[in-house]
């Protein structure tokens, strides 16, 4: 086994520290704006069957249009 | 065997720095770990929800994570033993500060704050020292240390939970804090940064093989080094392994406690999960730096990150209490290998160059993905009212990561010219 995995080389080379890096950090962002997302759309249910203007946080109108995402 | 015994000498000094790394690195991972014990006796006291508790989690991370390569720098400025002391300081006040909260932002502070620092100023500096006393056999010595990285959550987990029990939550930090200082500051006296502090040699070293990488390096040559590091692939591929090893593990660490109440089992059960993984991870912990040296850090790197991101698939459909304990003890083999052999992937690849500041960008890539992962259970819970969603993100971090491996170089060569 460690002779397979050590010799195993993929490519590219050049530069993937860096590519796999950006992928990583690009996913992550996502993945939180899709939660955000989420939660916005929780709460602003919430509020429609309150019926009342309660507590809307800055970024919920910002990201609510991204909710069929959830 | 017998070969093998009169390799090793118990009596030098180094193994009294691996004890002492490895008291400091229990303290310094119980922080992180005993948190889920703390998460419900807050919902219950003040009626906070586990989403803004687990962001104090996440914050402590961030700030651990901030802090590591400042730790790392601190190491080289002023000596590994005084940032360790400057740790303990802040672990003090942390606790205490903790038994006295009644607002959720003394929380982030104290929690997120001050033990975020502290975490990484007991952490950080660790492996460093180990490895300046270690020329020989460093898979050994680490592996004995990062084993107390596990034995430091399971027996803290479960101190805590009776502490609460007897004493309440509040009186249980203060006498905890309390011990706990006096205990580090006994053993930090002890430390020493370097075997020359003492006029030895590091353990395994041979004055008749001694050879031109056996030398100190010049503030210069450490800057130019350290800048060359900068530039190559598996630097970066590093810190993006533990980041995504860390969003992995942390998730079913900050999660499995509430996982298992909410499939109908009691407290003291659910906690019994996360200690059971816990100690079971002490084996791999210990095995893995010692197989790491001797065969090559890339497999055992590869095993562990790819089986903990099969194993935690498990949990999808565990609603009884053996198939999470059945979960605990195959998940916790790959979970306690996931950090265990970046100590020698580094000497591996970076030779015996100081390795403070390499380390730090690690373990700063580390508290990002404890972060991250620490919020999603709470997050995710909350709007789906199931856990499978952070489950299965746990599972796609972690085969992420165990893909990246296959791009390092081969280890058996240094990837610097020191």
């Amino acid at each position: 086994m460690n002779k397979i995995s050590e010799n195993i080389k993929l490519s590219p080379r050049r530069n993937n520290g860096i590519t796999f890096m950006i992928i990583s950090i690009i996913f992550s962002i996502l993945l939180l704006i899709y939660l955000s997302a989420g939660i916005a759309f929780d709460r602003s249910i919430e509020r429609a069957n309150i019926g009342q203007e309660a507590e809307k946080q800055w970024w919920e109108d910002q990201i609510l249009y991204i909710c069929p995402l959830h | 065997m017998k070969k093998i015994i009169k390799n090793h000498n118990i009596y030098h000094y180094a193994w009294v720095i691996v004890l002492i790394c490895a008291v400091v690195q229990m303290v310094g991972a119980a922080i992180r770990i005993g948190f889920g014990v703390l998460v419900d006796p807050l919902v219950e006291i003040f009626g906070w929800s586990s989403g803004s508790i687990g962001l104090a989690y996440a914050f402590m991370s961030i700030i651990t994570a901030f802090s590591s390569p400042i730790a790392g720098f601190l190491c080289f400025k002023i000596g590994c033993k005084k940032t360790m002391i400057w740790g303990t300081i802040l672990f003090f006040i942390g606790m205490i500060w903790i038994s006295q909260i009644s607002q959720i932002w003394e929380l982030y502070v104290s929690y997120g704050l001050v033990f975020g620092v502290a975490q990484s100023f007991l952490l950080v500096p660790a492996v460093p020292i180990v490895s300046n006393w270690f020329d020989k056999y460093l898979g050994l010595g680490t592996g004995l240390m990062m084993g107390a990285w596990s034995l430091g959550p399971a027996i803290s987990v479960q101190i805590l939970a009776i502490f609460f029990e007897i004493y309440g939550w509040r009186d249980s930090f203060i006498i905890i804090g309390i011990t706990g200082t006096l205990v580090l500051l006994t053993f930090l006296f002890f430390l020493k940064d370097t075997p020359n502090e003492i006029k030895k040699f590091p353990y395994g070293f041979s004055v008749k093989k001694k050879n031109k990488k056996d030398r100190n390096f010049s503030l210069l040559e450490q800057k130019n080094i350290q800048r060359l590091i900068y530039k190559k692939n598996e630097f970066w591929n590093l810190i993006n392994i533990h980041f995504l090893g860390c969003v992995s593990h942390s998730i079913i660490l900050v999660g499995i406690i509430p996982m298992g109440i909410n499939a109908g089992l009691s407290s003291l059960s659910a906690a019994g999960i996360l200690t059971t993984l816990s100690v079971i991870s002490i084996f791999s912990r210990i095995i893995t730096p010692i197989i790491a040296d001797k065969y090559g850090s890339k497999p055992i790197m590869f095993f562990s990150l790819f089986g903990q991101g099969i194993g935690v698939l498990i949990l999808l459909n565990a609603t009884e209490a053996w198939e999470f304990y059945t979960f605990a003890v195959l998940w916790a083999i790959p979970y306690g290998g996931e950090g265990a052999a970046f100590p020698i992937i580094n000497r591996q690849y970076f030779g015996k160059f100081p390795i403070g500041t390499t380390y730090g960008w690690q373990i700063f890539g580390a508290g990002l993905g404890m972060a991250l992962g620490g919020i999603l259970p709470g997050i995710i819970f909350d709007l789906n009212k199931s856990y499978n969603l952070a489950i299965i993100l746990s599972a796609l971090f972690s085969i992420f990561a165990s893909i990246i491996i296959l791009f390092l170089k081969n280890t058996k060569k240094e990837i610097i010219p020191t």
